[in-house]
């Protein structure tokens, strides 16, 4: 059985300009302990799909379709229900380093792992063993500092720390590494890659190289939409999707050729496949129908005319 | 604590302080001297009669206006040193003695209105950012942009219209009773002043809460706690409101300061005479003693605010702090 | 689209709109509705049963008998109130009784015996007398000094003190008046101005002061009646002050504030409130008000408030937009006190075209009174040659009563009299050379407050620009440049507040004395030959005559163009104190002994 299946999953955010479609029709399965790759650009709807998950949207977001965890509707929940699963089943690695400045990273970990279950005296034995396990090799100067103290790489093993307090069965990594230098990166990586050893993860970034070291099975999203889906080696093998190719070779090691052009802002997307605009091979077609989701076998699925 | 923040930097406080202190005195000092009118004039400008030139000289020169500027100010820094700040020509009494006094009914007025807005403001500005596009949160920024957008002396009237002189529950104004009438204490006396004054200082704090407590509710520690299945009390009063709050404080205690001498309209209209009444009132009659020692008090007390906000922001907010101990 | 720009949405104006209207409106009802529902306080008059304000005999009677039936059948008889004991006191035995209210706008209004305020020290003051005062009949009433007389040639002036006593029971004697004249030069207080043509005070017995003066002045008791005046102080109090200046006489309360007058202090609050209270050693008749009290209410607004609520019994200078609001409210009157404060058109007689006496007779005649007076509300025309006709009494100089009536035509003709001027074919007035005529008028001074000179020169600029084709530019003035300015324009505006003294004595402003000069840069060598004359002469029909041929010389020569004057307009209280209006005090404002010792609380007009 998958751990968590979305099905058809749209959410749409009301605006002053009318109603936006963020997510449109998703459909993503994750197994027990798979690490799946979610790449995409700023806007492209990534973030809003974690978010969608965990429940965590604006109470005024729409969201349609299922997301099955473990064979529960997550929509369909009560609020304390969900509240109950947040942290301890479905934890979130946030974006940029998400600390609390005002308050001693020791308390912060004290106060999750409290919220983890654990009495005083074992939050207190645990926290060093936590850090520690995040690469921490001083932890007690790691829980006496604040957070604007830590340097970045610091800052993210912490919240790798936080959010393994409760040894949660889904792990959401938003962009873990963003704004992180080559070496840290790399660490981040490494170790997301050692914490996560029996945990699903949800890795979540706009940089293919790190999702290639990292994850099993990769999933592009343009503009809202799954593009490409497929296992990593395939994927980078056998690029289907033009957006997909065109990030590969924006890679350093293959050549660095940017995609031109920008991804259309969601208020005003353009009729027929959302990327032809800055598809090299752009047909009639492509302006003015919409692709479905092709299934070319070899569980590799990609939204593009050219696979019809 | 003080200590860890690091004696270079409190003294160097103090010294921005002193100077500006310095600077703003001078300032006062010339300016005033720059203001059309005199004292005598206008006093016997009341009895309806132009002053005869020979006795504004004697004035004058009784008052020391009559010497050379830089003498005059030099004998003013000196005597401000000595503590001696001259008598007012109004009232006859020292300056500072008189100062005192007023401001002493100035502040009975402002710290318990400051405390009550700074309270109602930061709490209806949590709930209303807290609860961003409830009804709870329409309703109360409609309610406090109406309270905010009539101005001061209206509210005051109101309550007086309504709870003297229709309900007769308050007294008309001043802060004692005449003897052997009804009996008021002074809470009655300041309930109404003080509430008014409240009333006019909520929505500023208001809004400072609510837009602060927006901006933090946008942070992703705040995505991370609710991530973390922390409850929405923990989260609101563990992370929101500590961040949120902090710029509030320090705006609420310079907003203090800075009502010292402008609640005039406020001290008018419930005959409360306080230090914004007796500035009117200096202006009036040309009182530069007076004037002088006024402007003093204010320049020193708004020092004084933003020195306890510098050296209070570090115990509060740990960035502060280390961005101290790295200077 | 990023995600932060969706999370946290600002309200929108247009989406709440409706609810914003029905929520004021929701607000100014909800402060509104209950004020209008429930009713004012009303005072309640003790032993008026029949609630019509007044106490007559037998509600007084039956009010007293009440207890004195029970007493006789030994009943338990109800408590028997203070306040209606001495109520029948007061109407049986005329013991003061009652407190009236006064507001004051500003601290300085409060009784200082030590700096001079407002309205000066004796009239103003309910505490302290002068020797003699002013009436509004034009006589001198006596305060301290029994009988005045001076010498011949008006430099020896002899005061006999009446049996007076001050309020801490001591003797009030002439050395307290030497000693009042020696403390202000002494200590250079800036009251002592008015005492500048005293040489010396000398006494000759308990009872008698003399006052040595430098020149001739028949008009020194007016000089010490009012605006400002000297009051007499007490010398075994003051002497031992020895700054006056800086003399807080708060922090020593009662023992300072001893006078001779009809109150005596009560009890104060600096910047609160002033209680005065009746005297019982004043030597005249003893006030039918018990207790005074200034109380500080500096809002215009509160004050009408106050009134309305009966918090105060009186209201004095208000202002012809309030006087209409407060008519026809229940319990309340409102009367004028004229002639205020004059209002007149000067001219400064050296500059051209002002030098043109052809051109200030011509403008007299081109000023509508009438409307400048309507245009200020409470005022009147004045039709004579020099201001305040009200308080001249007969040394108005009847043959000049309306001599420059309100008649362009006339003004046209002396301007085509006049060698400066030439009148074209639609009565529009030029220079000779044909140039307009350009009249710019200093705004500051006297006549500023209330913004009066603004709105009488409105009303007369309209009439120049438009009929006589002037150029007319209205300029307001800082006040210490005021005095320089006039001296520089050829017309300017000037107000006479309040208080005025020896009626000739106004004609000195038009005097040119040999080394100085005056306002209207004036100088007629038979006018200032009949002012040394007035001033040197002390009999009275002698004054008269000669202020009449002073008069006639003003007539032919116009320094100036009287316009109006405006009175006081006072509110007070129907239901508490009565005789507000028997008595006009001689300057504006109410605070005057003479208002003080003549009304009574309304309950004992039934006795």
């Amino acid at each position: 059985m998958e751990l968590i299946e979305i099905k058809s999953l749209k959410v749409t955010f009301p605006t002053e300009a009318g109603p936006v479609r963020a997510v449109d029709c998703v459909d993503l399965q994750l197994g027990v302990r798979e690490k799946l790759g979610l790449i995409g650009e700023t806007g492209s709807g990534k973030s809003v799909l974690t978010h969608a998950i965990l429940r965590l949207l604006q109470p005024d977001a729409l969201c349609e379709g299922e997301i099955l965890y473990q064979g529960r509707n997550l929509l369909g929940l009560a609020p304390t229900e969900m509240r109950r699963l947040r942290g301890r089943e479905l934890a979130l690695i946030p974006q940029n380093r998400a600390l609390n400045p005002l308050q001693t990273v020791g308390k912060q970990l004290l106060e999750t792992l409290r919220q983890a279950g654990y009495s005083k005296k074992e939050a207190a034995a645990k926290m060093p063993e936590l850090l520690r396990s995040v690469g921490a090799i001083d932890p007690d100067s790691w829980t006496k500092a604040y957070p604007h103290e830590c340097s970045g790489g610091m800052c993210e093993r912490i919240v790798i720390a936080l959010s393994l307090a409760f040894s949660p069965s889904l792990l959401l990594a938003d962009e873990p590494t963003k704004g992180l230098d080559s070496l840290n990166r790399a660490r981040i990586i490494t170790l997301l890659g050692a914490v996560t050893r029996n945990q699903a993860l949800l890795f979540i970034t706009h940089d293919l190289e790190a999702a290639a070291m990292l994850c099993t099975r990769l999933a592009l999203m343009y503009a809202g939409e799954l593009v490409e889906l497929g296992d990593k080696d395939t994927v980078f093998e056998n690029p289907l999707h033009p957006y997909t190719r065109g990030l590969l070779f924006a890679l350093p090691a293959r050549g660095m050729q940017p995609i031109l052009g920008r991804s259309p802002p969601l208020t005003a997307l353009p009729d027929g496949c959302r990327f032809h605009s800055r598809c090299p091979g752009a047909m009639a077609r492509c302006r003015r129908q919409h692709p479905p989701l092709f299934d070319t076998g070899n569980r590799h699925f990609c939204r593009c005319w050219l696979y019809v | 604590m003080v200590l860890e923040i690091g004696n270079r930097y409190i003294l160097r406080r103090f010294f921005s302080g002193l100077l500006a202190f310095l600077l703003s005195i001078t300032l006062t000092f010339f300016l005033l001297r720059s203001l059309p009118g005199d004292y005598m004039t206008d006093l016997l400008l009341e009895i309806g009669r132009y002053a005869p030139p020979e006795l504004v000289a004697s004035f004058k020169h009784e008052v020391g206006l009559d010497l050379p500027l830089p003498k005059q100010y030099l004998l003013y820094l000196t005597g401000i040193l000595k503590g001696n700040w001259g008598h007012s020509f109004e009232y006859g009494l020292p300056v500072f003695s008189l100062i005192r006094e007023k401001l002493y009914w100035t502040l009975v007025l402002l710290l318990p209105s400051t405390l009550l807005s700074a309270g109602l403001g930061i709490g209806l500005g949590a709930c209303s950012g807290w609860k961003n596009g409830s009804k709870t949160d329409a309703f109360l920024l409609h309610s406090l942009v109406f309270v905010g957008a009539v101005p001061s002396y209206c509210w005051g009237f109101a309550g007086l219209f309504i709870f003297s002189f229709r309900l007769g529950l308050l007294p008309f104004g001043g802060y004692v009773s005449l003897p052997s009438t009804e009996p008021a204490g002074l809470f009655r006396h300041a309930l109404l002043p003080v509430l008014t004054l409240t009333l006019c200082s909520v929505p500023g704090i208001y809004y400072l809460m609510r837009n602060s407590m927006l901006d933090t509710l946008g942070e992703d520690y705040i995505l991370a706690a609710r991530a973390r299945g922390f409850s929405e009390s923990r989260i609101l009063f563990q992370h929101a409101l500590p961040n949120s709050v902090l710029p509030v404080l320090t705006m609420t205690s310079l907003h203090c300061a800075h009502m010292l001498a402008g609640s005039v309209f406020i001290e008018t209209v419930f005959a409360w005479p306080g230090l914004g009444l007796l500035t009117f009132s200096a202006l009036e009659a040309h009182d530069l003693p007076l004037l002088q020692g006024i402007f003093l008090v204010d320049t020193l007390l708004t020092i004084i605010a933003n020195l306890t906000a510098d050296l209070l922001y570090p115990l509060i907010d740990p960035r502060i702090r280390s961005r101290i101990r790295g200077e | 689209m990023n995600l932060k720009s969706f999370k946290f949405r600002i309200l929108k104006e247009n989406s709440l709109q409706p609810v914003r209207s029905w929520f004021c409106l929701l607000f100014i009802l909800g402060l509104f509705l209950p004020a209008c529902i429930l009713p004012a306080g009303a005072s309640v008059i003790p032993g008026d049963s029949s609630g019509d304000t007044c106490v007559s005999d037998e509600e007084l009677a039956s009010s007293i008998l009440s207890h004195m039936e029970y007493s006789y059948l030994g009943k338990e008889r109800p408590h028997l109130s203070a306040e209606e004991l001495s109520l029948s006191a007061h109407n049986f035995r005329h013991i003061p009784y009652g407190r009236v209210v006064i507001p004051v706008s500003s601290e300085k209004d409060f009784i200082t015996p030590n700096i001079w305020y407002k309205m000066g020290v004796p009239t103003g003051s309910l505490i302290y007398e002068g020797l003699v005062t002013r009436n509004r009949d034009g006589n001198y009433d006596s305060w301290l000094a029994e009988s005045w007389s001076s010498s011949e040639d008006a430099k020896v002036w002899t005061f006999r003190l009446k049996e007076a006593k001050w309020q801490d029971g001591e003797t009030v004697n002439s050395e307290d008046v030497k000693f009042t004249h020696d403390y202000l030069k002494d200590k250079k207080l800036k009251l002592a101005f008015v005492l500048n043509s005293v040489e010396r005070v000398e006494c000759p017995d308990a009872q008698t002061a003399v006052f040595y003066l430098e020149n001739p002045d028949p008009t020194f008791p007016d000089r010490l009646s009012h605006s400002p005046g000297i009051a007499i102080f007490p010398k075994h109090i003051w002497e031992n002050v020895e700054n006056p200046a800086s003399y807080d006489e708060y922090a020593s309360g009662d023992t300072h504030f001893i006078g001779s007058g009809p109150f005596r202090y009560k009890a104060a609050e600096r910047g609160q409130y002033f209680l005065l209270e009746a005297s019982e050693a004043y030597h005249g008749d003893s006030p039918y008000v018990k207790e005074v009290a200034l109380k500080l209410i500096p809002d215009a607004s509160s004050r009408l408030f106050a009134l309305q609520s009966g918090e105060i019994d009186v209201l004095p200078e208000i202002t012809p937009v309030e006087a209409e609001k407060l008519k026809g409210k229940d319990n309340i009157k409102v009367y004028n006190i004229p002639d205020a404060t004059g209002y007149e058109i000067a001219f400064n007689c050296e500059q051209f075209p002002a030098n043109d006496p052809l051109f200030r007779q011509a403008l007299s005649h081109a000023v509508n009174r009438e409307n400048a007076a309507n245009m200020l509300g409470n005022a009147e025309p004045t039709e004579t040659v020099f201001l305040l006709p009200d308080l001249a009494h007969d040394f108005v100089n009847p043959d000049y009563i309306g001599k420059y009536d309100y008649d362009l035509g006339k003004a046209r003709d002396l301007f085509k009299v006049s060698d400066n001027f030439s009148v074209d074919s639609d009565g529009k007035v030029r220079y000779k050379n044909g140039d307009q005529i350009h009249l710019k008028i200093p705004l500051g001074g006297k006549a500023h407050m209330n913004r009066a000179d603004e709105k009488l020169l409105n009303v007369i600029k309209m009439d120049w620009e438009e009929k006589l084709g002037f150029d007319v530019e209205l300029e307001a003035v800082p006040e210490d440049i005021y005095l320089e300015q006039i001296g520089e324009s050829p017309i300017f505006i000037d107000g006479m507040p309040g208080t005025m003294h020896d009626d000739l004595e106004d004609l000195n402003n038009f005097y040119r004395s040999p080394a100085g000069s005056n306002y209207y840069h004036y100088d007629s060598p038979e006018y200032n030959r009949l002012m040394e004359e007035l001033k040197n002469t002390a009999d009275r029909d002698k004054r008269k005559e000669i202020g009449y041929r002073m008069q006639a010389v003003l007539a032919e020569d116009v320094p100036t163009i009287p316009v109006c004057s405006t009175g006081t307009l006072v509110a007070y209280r129907t239901d508490r104190f009565t005789g507000w209006e028997n008595v006009l005090p001689l300057q504006a404002g109410i605070l005057d002994k003479k208002v003080f010792l003549n009304i009574k609380p309304v309950s004992s007009q039934a006795s």
